[in-house]
């Protein structure tokens, strides 16, 4: 008890509310991302590294549906996961029937090609962004904030809850899909892929489907991220989040859901306690350069001490190649 | 050539060569259905290259690949090994971050619960297709002697534990024809005998099996015919007894005529 409230003080000394909200916020959006992570990655040996492309495909699709095609918020939704699904698929098709080293490096170049098509499109705003497309969001989240009786400055708590309860969501399903026998085939390709496909197993079919069920994932986490933010702005859609992502994925292990839970919040509480909690005297680039050598240093620390991450299987890290 | 009815698989002037060196030049064979044939022949002979190409490894550059008078040349593996052509590798691929049991399991076809469609759709129904999987899975797995590792990882067999569970894993899918890519080597004389046991009984059940083996008292004893490539053809097949016999192969392995 002693130890709780010691936590508690603690954590009411730095940041305060606002503070942990965000923190929680981020950590259930990049949790979602990195939960399609797992799947790729930990589950089909898909070294996916196009997800913040996905992603971008998928917030940006959901908000000119909304603001240029004049469709409804909860339409677009769907309608934007299948674009951002057909963008997976134009990235799988050609490189998933290569070395696994092919497709990761068509998926960065592809990571790449969005961001600068965003920046440089008239219809995606530019550098400017988008704004406008919240209003049925902010419809029910008022609604929301007057049943749970929040005050006004915690506008943030309905978009918090939604976030965890999909993030939640989405654990519990990608989970109970990878114990089915179609995960099985995902965990075979993932060993071995020319003895699955001597097998009868169509290996790019279930690859194409892995990276579609990322994408998806993916562009949950987009609206999720856009409806935080109030506006869509490609800096918001870098690369960088993919790799922030992957640490997630080492940090609480591979091959294990919880361990995206445990690793989401592990690396979002280091980003935003470097960013805004504790005064360090420097400019804010090297502030933004010093985040990341601290949650690289953290990485390189977990690695070592625990390879299968946080909540990996031991057992599961002495087989793999 | 007049092939006989019994032919389940037809080669013909297959041909295979990767940047100027010819693996497979012209090669001509048959297996006859319900055989047990070899395939033998000096290193770089095309033995291996030729399994590639049967099994859709490798494209066939000419020449064709009949398999129940249907031409397979050029097809996926995937559809190859569905239509019950199925290999296994000169080296053993053992899923190792998978249970013994789960090794058997992805070998069973025809399972809906595997269809990402069916998962979604009928997600309570998305493990029937296994029950019955699962009771031939560990029927096959008592019978080769690894019931006792159903559930321990692939990764921490033992090398000849492999053999068997490659074995196993290849009658989990029901073929008709297996190609064993030297399911002997590197493999203890008592295991040995064992796998060819396992592999005369798969015959017995009416599986056709082609092995490349390079042990020639293992051929001469469990081969019914023997095909004896050489440079990428083949350059004599028949029953071991002539084989044995014939300057041909001697000149094949030993480079000289052997006069």
């Amino acid at each position: 008890m002693t130890t709780l409230a010691t936590l508690a003080s603690l954590v009411s000394l730095i940041g305060g509310t606002q503070f942990w909200i965000n923190v929680g916020l981020l950590a259930a959006i990049f949790g979602i991302f990195t939960v399609g992570l797992q799947l790729n990655v930990g589950y089909t040996g898909l070294y996916n590294f196009a997800q913040a492309g996905f992603m971008a495909v998928g917030a940006y699709a959901m908000a000119l549906l909304v603001l240029k095609a004049h469709l409804s918020f909860w339409l677009a939704l769907p309608i934007a996961a299948g674009v951002s699904v057909c963008f997976a698929l134009v990235v799988g098709i050609p490189s998933l029937r290569l070395r696994g080293d092919y497709f990761a490096i068509a998926s960065i170049a592809f990571s790449e090609t969005i961001l600068y098509a965003i920046q440089n499109a008239s219809f995606t705003g530019g550098e400017e962004g988008l704004l406008g497309y919240t209003t049925s969001w902010q419809t029910l989240s008022t609604r929301m904030m007057s049943a749970l009786g929040l005050p006004s400055q915690d506008f943030l708590v309905p978009i918090l809850i939604v976030s965890w309860a999909i993030f939640l969501l989405v654990v519990a399903f990608v989970w109970l899909l990878t114990k089915t026998p179609w995960g099985r085939v995902l965990r075979a390709i993932r060993e071995d892929e020319d003895a699955c496909r001597a097998l009868g197993k169509r290996v790019v079919v279930y690859k194409l489907q892995s990276l579609s069920v990322a994408a998806i994932l993916a562009s949950i986490a987009g609206y999720l991220l856009a409806l935080d933010l109030g506006y869509l702005s490609p800096e918001e859609f870098t690369p960088d989040n993919t790799f922030i992502a992957f640490t997630m994925l080492l940090v609480g292990g591979l091959g294990s859901f919880a361990g995206v839970v445990v690793g989401a919040v592990f690396i979002e509480v280091i980003l935003e306690t470097t960013r805004n909690v504790i005064d360090i005297p420097l400019s804010d680039s090297h502030l933004a350069a010093l985040r990341f050598i601290v949650v690289g240093a953290v990485l390189v620390v977990i690695v070592l001490l625990r390879p299968q991450g946080l909540l990996g299987k031991r057992d599961e890290m002495r087989f793999r190649r | 050539m007049n092939s006989p009815p019994g032919a389940l698989l037809r080669i013909e002037n297959l041909c295979r060569s990767y940047g100027g060196v010819s693996a497979v030049a012209g090669a001509s064979f048959e297996v006859a259905s319900g055989s047990m044939t070899a395939l033998i022949g000096p290193n770089g002979a095309g033995k291996t290259t030729a399994f590639d190409l049967i099994s859709g490894f490798l494209r066939p550059d000419q020449g064709s690949i009949l398999y129940r008078e249907r031409p397979i040349g050029g097809l996926a593996p995937e559809r190859i090994a569905r239509l019950g052509l199925v290999r296994t590798f000169q080296l053993t691929r053992v899923f190792s971050v998978m249970t013994v049991l789960e090794n058997m399991l992805v070998a069973a076809q025809g399972n809906s619960g595997e269809r990402l469609t069916q998962v979604l759709l009928r997600p309570l129904h998305a493990r029937r297709g296994d029950h019955a999987a699962e009771a031939r899975a560990l029927k096959l797995l008592s019978r080769f002697g690894l019931a006792e590792k159903a559930h321990e990882y692939g990764g921490g067999l033992s090398g000849g534990q492999r053999k068997l569970l490659e074995l196993a894993r290849v009658l989990m899918t029901e073929p008709r024809l297996v190609l064993l890519d030297e399911p002997f080597a590197g493999v203890n004389p008592t295991l040995k005998l064992e796998l060819l046991a396992h592999i005369e009984e798969m015959r017995d059940a009416g599986v056709t099996v082609l092995f490349i083996e390079h042990d020639m008292e293992l051929v001469m004893r469990a081969a019914e015919q023997v095909i004896v490539m050489a440079n990428g053809a083949v350059v004599a097949a028949g029953p071991p007894r002539e084989i044995r016999q014939d300057p041909r192969v001697l000149d094949a392995y030993l480079g000289t005529h052997a006069t």
